[in-house]
């Protein structure tokens, strides 16, 4: 069972490099507009001309 | 009834196709621009539209100066700006800020999360005022920007999360230790594992409770952060000493997850706050930001007492000014309430903000923008849209009788059991108040969510509670119980010359209120060319070798006028304002409650009919502002109204309903659209949340006694901790966001 001593701070490091990737993404304000983007991806990007026609 | 409703915002219209002229003409702009879709996608999602003011701003001063709410950053030859706007609530909303086309804008993305637009664009071919006025054509007005919040939250969050999961891990292998045998040497390691990761825990993720701790002692008030402090860090202290000297008892699970629940409450409670306060930010251009002084344009903040301005006809007037020359009448609704144009010639005051309707106005400043009731309205609301971020979940008796009573019995137990501390700070642990730290809380941010849905906003939870305690209700009359739009009630003598006629003296002054009333009723038709309009007087003219005049018949007279042909009197014309819907079954619930009072500033007869009308046995006519607050004040009292000209009685009274308009500020709740069967929704909601309340109250204090009973027992266990503490956690959660108070 010494393998835990060894295992147990190399898990919790692996979580760490998570922890601080959330940390960059929220620093770099990933996360601050959680409302557009899902709206946007289902939108053609159709030109305002283009969506004449569509109707 | 049916309605028909609006093409554009699809709101119930009275008046055909479209609600308002605003909606129509965002409609046709739509249109023109050939961004149709924008129906197809739009819905209400993002927040509640409050309805934007028909009056367009003048943003030109934004090429000389940026105020602090826009920010910019220059981008090569480029500029990229960041318009903080309202208006934002779906899907369509964000298609078409984003195709926005126009010479000079390169491209624009919304966050319609933060309630901005980022445009980037080229200061040779576009002005920032250009950009600014095309926002604001579609219906988007450029706003105050939000008070910073605390923006570390999420990540406090994330690293509480993170430390509190691995504990949580390395816990469930220590309690299954305990009973299986484990290595003592691992089991050791481990709990030093576990120590380790409970000290970046406390010092960020429990940080904002040993600060509102700290501030609420040195206040010397009972704070729910206390006990909840002193739980933790007493726990932490005596986990530390059993850790150190190789005990059993320790309790850095139970920590962990107490802190990471707490943080996730507040952080929704939080959220759902911002939200609540952004979509009631008020546009930036309601207050008129500049000002023209000596055929110069200047900043509105620049002018100082005794400088002499001109406004022109459907200008607003800047600031607070005496009239030097000229009359005209002034349009306060959008401020008082008071649906008739004043009045106002040499020697009067103006109040900043309305509207100069008609003659063009030579005046004195006579106090800086900065003292009048415009400005420091627009101020106080986020001021108090702070305050009650931090009070709005705090009851105050409760936990003040909460928190004293368990450090007494904490105290007691100390005592008995001296001087092991063990059992005490399993005690503090078990019985420390989760259901007022987050059950309550997320009690009331989903019901603030909720209704925020419906159009309300609640920006005191702790109002919406006293509601159904209250026992005298204030209503006010105009705006409120009455549509503040004039009708036609009686033409003495109708035919066809006569209305012809008044179609004809309407037209001259079309916005008129009126005015209004006759174009509703009899239809438009183009002005006649010798129409003159002499400002409390009426309007005069000629047509078919006739001169005619139509006008007020005295000052005292608002609410009827009289028709002239060759200087004989035709007929006479009689305008009423209508009682609003529901008005009838609100005051039916109202008086089941408690005893319903109208208040008025109107005339006595008015008042009398109206409260006759329905059923009201109290009223109060002829009343100042001021006189309203006293009546008010006196009491324990619910204040439901609607102007400017109610503001003083709304801030006096325990609890207050606004409607529409410029309520927004000193109510605890407003209803954005005035609807009469939301303040019934209200009403209903509130006596459902009460109940709530208590019953959550009542569930957690069963789990807290027996919580208090077990440890003083001495039977309590860290693995008994760990169970009790997230079961009663959860329960509680689930009560909170199990019940939609504000369902039909």
């Amino acid at each position: 069972m010494t393998i835990v001593y060894l295992l147990l701070p190399l898990s919790i490091l692996l979580a760490l490099i998570g922890l601080f990737a959330f940390r960059w993404a929220y620093k770099k304000g990933q996360l601050k507009d959680l409302d557009s983007p899902p709206v946007r991806i289902l939108e053609d990007d159709l030109s305002p001309s283009n969506t004449k026609d569509r109707s | 009834m049916s309605h028909a409703t609006c093409l554009h915002c699809r709101r119930p219209s009275l008046t055909g196709d479209f609600c308002c002229g605003g909606c129509k003409a965002v409609y046709s702009l739509i249109h023109e621009s050939g961004l149709e879709r924008f129906y197809d996608l739009a819905s209400h999602k993002f927040s509640i539209g409050v309805v934007s003011l028909p009056t367009k701003s003048d943003y030109s001063i934004l090429n000389d100066a940026l105020p602090d709410d826009i920010t910019e950053i220059d981008k090569g030859k480029l500029k990229e700006i960041i318009f903080p706007i309202s208006g934002i609530h779906c899907a369509g909303c964000i298609w078409l800020l984003e195709k926005l086309s126009h010479p000079g804008i390169i491209s624009s993305r919304v966050s319609a999360s933060t309630g901005e637009i980022t445009i980037l664009y080229n200061p040779e071919e576009v002005k920032r005022s250009e950009i600014a006025t095309l926002l604001d054509s579609f219906g988007y007005p450029i706003r105050k920007s939000d008070e910073p919040i605390d923006s570390l939250n999420l990540w406090r969050i994330a690293l509480s999360g993170f430390c509190m999961m691995n504990i949580m891990m390395l816990s469930v292998s220590l309690h299954e230790g305990s009973v299986s045998g484990m290595d003592s040497n691992i089991a050791n390691f481990f709990k030093a594992a576990c120590f380790l990761l409970t000290i970046p825990l406390l010092w960020v993720g429990g940080a904002p409770f040993f600060k509102n701790a700290l501030i609420a002692v040195k206040a010397k008030e009972p704070h729910i952060d206390i006990p909840l402090s002193i739980a933790i860090v007493a726990s932490f202290l005596s986990s530390t000493y059993s850790f150190f000297v190789g005990e059993n008892t320790v309790y850095f699970d139970s920590i962990a997850a107490l802190i990471f629940f707490l943080l996730c409450g507040r952080y929704a409670q939080e959220a759902v706050l911002s939200k609540a306060r952004r979509s009631l930010s008020r546009p930036l251009g309601l207050a008129p930001l500049t000002a023209r002084k000596d055929g110069q344009v200047i900043k509105t903040e620049e002018l100082i007492p005794g400088d002499i301005i001109t406004v022109l006809p459907s200008e607003k007037f800047p600031t607070t000014v005496e009239v030097l020359e000229g009359s005209t009448e002034v349009d306060e609704s959008s401020i008082s309430g008071e649906s008739f144009p004043i009045v106002k010639s040499k020697g009067d005051l103006v109040e900043a903000g309305s509207i100069n309707l008609y003659g063009i106005v030579k005046a004195s400043v006579a106090i800086p923008f900065k003292e009048t009731i415009l400005s420091r309205s627009l101020k106080s609301q986020i001021q108090s849209a702070l305050l009650s971020s931090e009070r709005v979940f705090f009851i105050k008796e409760i936990t003040h009788y909460f928190t004293i009573a368990l450090l007494l019995i904490a105290a007691i137990n100390y005592a008995i059991w001296f001087p092991s501390v063990q059992t005490t700070c399993a005690l503090l642990l078990v019985a420390c108040p989760c259901g007022f730290g987050i059950a309550i809380p997320l009690l009331f941010a989903s019901s603030i969510s909720r209704a925020a849905e419906k159009g309300v906003i609640i920006r005191s939870a702790a109002a919406l509670l006293q509601i159904s305690q209250v026992k005298k209700i204030f209503l006010d009359k105009t705006g409120t119980l009455t549509n503040d739009r004039l009708e036609i009630e009686k033409i003495e003598i109708e035919n066809p010359e006569i209305t012809e006629a008044l179609r004809l003296a309407a037209s001259i002054t079309p916005s008129h209120p009126v005015s209004r009333a006759i174009l509703e009723k009899f239809g438009e038709i183009d002005p006649p060319t010798s129409g003159k309009y002499i400002p409390g007087k009426g309007v005069s003219w000629s047509s078919n070798g006739s001169d005619w005049v139509f006008g007020r018949d005295s000052e005292q007279q608002k609410t009827s006028a009289s028709l002239y042909k060759d200087g004989k009197l035709l007929t006479s014309i009689y305008f009423s304002s209508s009682i609003r819907e529901n008005a009838k079954e609100l005051i039916q619930e109202l008086s089941s409650k408690g005893e319903v009072c109208l208040i008025s500033g109107d005339k006595n007869e008015p008042t009398r009919k109206l409260a006759l009308d329905l059923g009201i046995k109290n009223y109060r006519s002829n009343l100042l502002p001021l006189e309203k607050a006293d009546l008010v004040g006196k009491h324990e009292s619910l204040m439901i109204g609607d102007g400017f000209n109610d503001r003083e009685a709304l801030q006096a009274a325990t609890i207050s309903i606004g409607l529409k308009g410029t309520t927004t500020d000193t109510s605890n709740i407003y209803i954005a659209d005035g609807s009469l069967s939301l303040v019934r929704m209200i009403i209903r909601g509130a006596a459902r949340l009460r109940s709530r309340m208590w019953l959550i109250v009542s569930v957690s204090a069963i789990y807290n006694i027996a919580g208090v009973i077990l440890s003083m027992t001495g039977i309590i266990t860290p693995l008994l901790a760990a169970i009790l503490m997230p079961i009663s956690s959860l329960s509680l959660v689930l009560l909170a966001i199990s019940l939609d108070v504000f369902r039909k």
